[in-house]
């Protein structure tokens, strides 16, 4: 902005003027510009300020009046242009409290204060990184991925993909058919992953790394450098954004003993069931007989504290897709499957229904006793029938888990159900001159961030990196890093599609905010940033430990570190990511 | 490239709010039509959200600021697309501005509503209360500017409210007026209505004074509600002391809605722990057919549970009946436990299913729907997508993360212009 100049407008209307004294306010308010009128918000007392923004070059402007909830509209000026303050002496001062008192006064009087100074202190947005980068990565080459750089693509954004396997699709290239993605939401559809395969390989604007793994992260949004390494060897480009769709991962099964997994040859994962429906004729894997009869048992694992407590909220849906594998391949067999409770919300109630009027599927709210294996490999499943009411014993000649999906977040040797809070790592001790502290180490995963928190996103529970789960779910502690798909939460394919459209939005938002030098959300529209004094800096860290965000870093050699919001720093001090400062909120 | 077309967002609940505000940080002009005089939907009726248990207007309001402060999102209250024609890329889109009889004049100073001699039954309320036929939609109500009911308002023979608006914001000779907007994308926000309980006569819904629905519930236990947030049996005001949830009342039932609304579930937990907050000794019973708690929200169902005074029957129930004190009585199969339950109670909640808008509305012509009237999401024409439980019923962050994903795709119709 050029050069600041204020207005302060105080309306009297409304019992502000018979409650106040205006004159005493106006002295507040020390403003060369500061009027008063008895009616601001009519037609009159808008032209006037509109006549000091022309006439009088008035680029800041507080509106003393009434709640910014009414009349939003009529002190409405370009937020490109122009800083504008309410001040809420109606209802928060003479609508509230008792008429011409000391305190009613000093309440009005420290509101403008407040106003004039959060007014002073905002700027117009400008641009504070001249040569921004708005290439998108895309971490992860399943239908999440594959679905974000496409969708980006089409909205016209340069994308970059990197997979750390050599072939793309994930889990969706490993299906034998896929769930219902449109209405009636009853049959069961093939697979569509190679057409977005092919998709995402013939659009010019993705670039896709296959095999490859994400070395090193640094730098803010707008300005990412992302060093990879394919075979050995290392490359480095500059990104805008990120969005982390690195997937889930299905819960061990052999931690489930008490169902026979790796103990009986018949007794296979839902995962594995893909395998052998893709291999031909469901068959046994022990000696590869036809399957007369096959159990379904839901919930192996999940909905139990011991192992993983949430739900997988695919799992109900996958079963009865496996059902069907199973009367198709053989009219005449039978698929079972035991639940605890049917989970097929919304339109899938469809393909629930459809199962149901199947008669070689039987459905029953029940409780597994125990599994054994016979002499010919076959397997005898003892059920508690809740129903019924009676333990029932059913043959059957393989038998499915129904395991769970964990987030990608979760590395190697970490239990779902025993994660250390926030960040995924592990606590070690530590000799100071304090004594023995306890320390946090969070592990790399994927993303080998260079932040002072971590070298990953935080999570919040269960290894899940959302951080708001209902009104924003693509609110993140690291800015310009958006979550998509069931990395971030169990989701099926339709869903997850839907989740990596959304993530890219919020990417190439980040950018176009960004590039302008607006604040992103939480803090869009918010026109004030904080200044870090750091002459005055006494490097007790307490600023780079504790910001969520991740918006101060500290140069740990002691030297002088050049970065976009500071030209110099001194010898130690919190090293401000530039962009990122914007999601600090000042509190005035 | 010529000037950048606006997106067309119809509805003006969570879901096409979000659309509206992430395409406009993105970059791109929108425009809301909203049918209320208020923006913000259903979610402007709940009291609190699950499994956080925190205010819906928080969200709402950061929402709010969003499009305050964002001259890219244009929208329009009390208003209705009344036809779409054209194709991707240049839609034109007419929509009737319904008369508000309030102008921009107003300042919310109240005093029209104490001049007001005329009631309506408050339809944000459910009508458990009334307002009178000038009113404010609710307290946070945004825009937050006056309406007048025309059906209950005297009109110019009365004049009460224009006599003592100082402001002269009152204009009872105000007419509808058309709009005519030139649009590139359209993303259909329209939401639900809870499904007509009226129509489940063995649930005596509108014949036992003590049989509420969800929604209801949400108002009766609101702050801002008739009761100012005790939650009394609408009979005769005392305080309930026991309340049954009836699941599925109405979903998953081929004779009203043959799918699952995917939030009752939640939702009643969700209100058995309001009565259970502000009454101690309460009890709580829940008839379910399947408890659908997917995902994270296995925790919430968890402690739910842990709560001893809240009692879950698997049983679908068959009947509800008056007691002769005013109370109810359910009568269910218990399922898992054997044998047929009559749970006398005080007040009876039905977890009432979720009915697309779009039943029996005019858009049906140019949006395309499946048999239950949600719009289909593949094989919509070129430039029309679908947000929120417009397209299946959903919870509010699904729907936030579909009406985030719609946002892109609209502007996608515009980037390839």
């Amino acid at each position: 902005m050029s050069e600041s100049k204020l207005g302060v407008y105080i309306c009297t209307d409304c019992g502000i003027g018979e409650s106040l004294n205006i004159e005493d306010l106006q002295k507040i308010a020390k403003a060369q510009i500061c009027r008063t009128h008895s009616f601001l918000c009519s037609q009159e007392g808008a032209q006037i300020i509109r006549d000091d923004i022309n006439n009088e070059g008035v680029n800041k402007i507080v509106v003393a009046a009434c709640s910014q909830r009414v009349n939003y509209d009529v002190f409405d000026y370009d937020p490109l242009k122009y800083v504008t303050e309410r001040v809420n002496l109606r209802e928060h001062v003479v609508w509230s409290h008792p008429p011409n008192t000391e305190e009613t006064q000093a309440m009005a009087e420290d509101y403008l204060s407040l106003g004039i100074t959060r007014a002073s202190k905002s700027e117009t947005p400008e641009p504070k990184i001249t040569d921004l980068n708005k290439t998108i990565l895309v971490v992860g080459g399943g239908v999440t991925g594959l679905t974000a750089a496409i969708e980006a693509a089409k909205a016209g954004s340069q994308v970059v993909l990197v997979e750390k396997e050599a072939e793309l699709g994930g889990w969706s290239k490993k299906m034998y058919k896929i769930l219902p993605t449109k209405a009636p939401f009853a049959e069961l559809e093939k697979p569509a992953i190679d057409s977005k395969i092919a998709e995402a390989e013939g659009n010019e604007n993705i670039k896709i790394y296959t095999a490859t793994t994400i070395r090193k992260i640094s730098g803010e949004p707008g300005m990412y450098d992302v060093t990879v390494e394919k075979g050995g060897s290392e490359e480095t480009f500059t990104i805008g954004a990120i969005i982390y769709a690195i997937g889930w991962k299905p819960y061990d099964a052999s931690k489930l003993d008490n169902l026979g997994y790796g103990k009986f040859k018949n007794v296979v994962t839902n995962v594995e069931m893909e395998e052998i429906a893709l291999n031909g004729k469901i068959a046994r894997p022990s000696d590869g007989k036809p399957a007369q009869s096959v159990v379904f048992v839901q919930c192996a694992g999940q909905r139990d504290e011991a192992h993983v407590p949430y739900c997988s909220s695919v799992c109900c849906n996958v079963s009865l897709k496996q059902a069907m594998y199973v009367r198709e391949s053989n009219p005449d067999a039978g698929a079972y499957i035991i639940y605890k409770d049917m989970r097929t919300p919304g339109l899938y109630e469809n393909f629930y229904k459809a199962a149901q009027d199947d008669e070689g599927i039987f459905l029953a709210k029940g409780e597994i006793l125990g599994i054994e294996e016979e002499a010919d490999g076959s397997l005898l499943v003892e059920v508690n029938n809740l129903l019924l009411g009676k333990t029932v014993r059913i043959k059957a000649d393989i038998v499915v888990l129904a395991t769970g999906m964990l987030t990608n977040m979760i590395p190697e040797d970490y239990e779902v159900n025993n994660l250390t809070p926030e960040y995924i790592g592990t606590i070690t001790k530590k000799e100071t001159t304090d004594g023995v502290t306890e320390e946090l180490e969070p592990v790399p995963i994927s993303l080998n961030l260079s932040y002072r928190q971590g070298p990953e996103m935080p999570h919040l529970k269960y290894g899940f990196p959302d951080s708001h789960f209902i009104c924003f779910p693509y609110e993140t502690r690291r800015t310009g890093i958006y979550a998509a798909g069931a990395v971030r939460h169990p989701m099926d394919a339709l869903q997850a599609s839907a989740d990596a459209a959304g993530a890219a939005l919020k990417a190439i938002q980040c950018l176009e905010l960004t590039s302008q030098g607006k604040a992103v959300h939480p803090r869009s529209g918010d026109q004030t940033f904080p200044e870090f004094r750091l002459e005055s800096c006494t490097q007790c860290r307490r600023c780079t430990v504790e910001c969520p965000f991740g918006v101060l870093d500290e140069d740990e050699k002691g030297r002088s570190i050049h970065t976009v919001a500071a030209a110099v720093v001194p010898v130690w001090a919190p090293v401000l990511r530039g962009s990122l400062i914007s999601r600090i909120t000042v509190l005035i | 490239m010529g000037e950048q077309k606006s997106i067309l967002i119809i509805g003006g609940g969570i879901s096409g709010i979000t659309t509206a505000i992430e395409a406009a940080e993105a970059g791109y002009d929108t425009t809301i039509v909203e049918r209320n005089p208020y923006l913000g939907g259903r979610v402007a009726q709940m009291f609190k959200y699950f499994p956080k248990l925190c205010p819906p207007y928080c969200g709402l309001e950061i929402n709010f600021r969003r499009i305050k402060q964002n001259p890219k999102v244009k929208f329009y209250t009390i208003s209705e697309v009344e036809s779409i024609s054209g194709s991707e890329g240049d839609f034109t889109v007419n929509i009737k501005v319904n008369a508000r009889y309030v102008n921009e004049k107003c300042t919310a100073c109240d005093k029209c509503v104490e001049a007001c001699p005329a009631e309506r039954p408050n339809d944000y309320n459910f009508g458990m209360d009334n307002t009178k036929a000038i009113y404010r939609p609710h307290d946070m109500a945004f825009p937050m500017r006056y309406v007048i009911d025309e059906q209950a308002c005297k009109g110019s023979a009365c004049s009460e409210c224009v006599k003592v608006c100082k402001y002269g914001a009152i204009d009872l000779d105000m007419k509808p007026s058309t709009v005519e907007l030139n649009v590139g994308s359209i993303v259909t926000a329209t939401g639900w209505n809870p499904y007509d309980a009226t129509k489940m006569e063995n649930l005596g819904f509108g014949k036992i004074k003590n049989v509420i629905t969800n929604m209801m519930m949400e108002r009766l236990s609101a702050p801002n509600g008739p009761t100012k947030g005790k939650i009394k049996r609408p009979s005769d005001g005392k305080d309930v002391q026991s309340i049954a949830f009836v699941q599925c009342a109405g979903s998953r039932d081929e004779n009203h809605l043959p799918y699952c609304s995917a939030v009752c579930c939640m939702a009643s937990m969700k209100q058995a722990t309001y009565i259970r907050d502000k009454n101690p000794e309460s009890k709580v019973y829940i008839f379910y057919i399947d408890l659908r708690t997917p995902g994270k929200y296995e925790d919430f169902l968890r402690k739910v549970q842990s709560d001893e005074n809240i009692e879950m029957i698997k049983g679908k129930v068959a009947k509800i009946e008056e007691d002769s004190d005013g109370g109810a009585i359910v009568t269910a199969e218990d399922i898992v436990g054997g044998g047929k339950v009559h749970q006398k109670v005080d007040m009876v909640v039905l977890a009432a299913g979720m009915e697309s808008a779009l039943k029996n509305n005019g858009l049906v012509s140019t949006i395309k729907t499946e048999e239950s009237s949600f719009a289909i999401s593949e094989g919509q024409a070129a430039g029309i997508y679908v947000a929120g439980v417009a397209g299946r019923p959903n919870d509010v962050t699904t729907s936030v993360q579909g009406a985030t994903g719609a946002a892109l795709k609209s502007i996608q119709s515009l980037v390839r212009r």
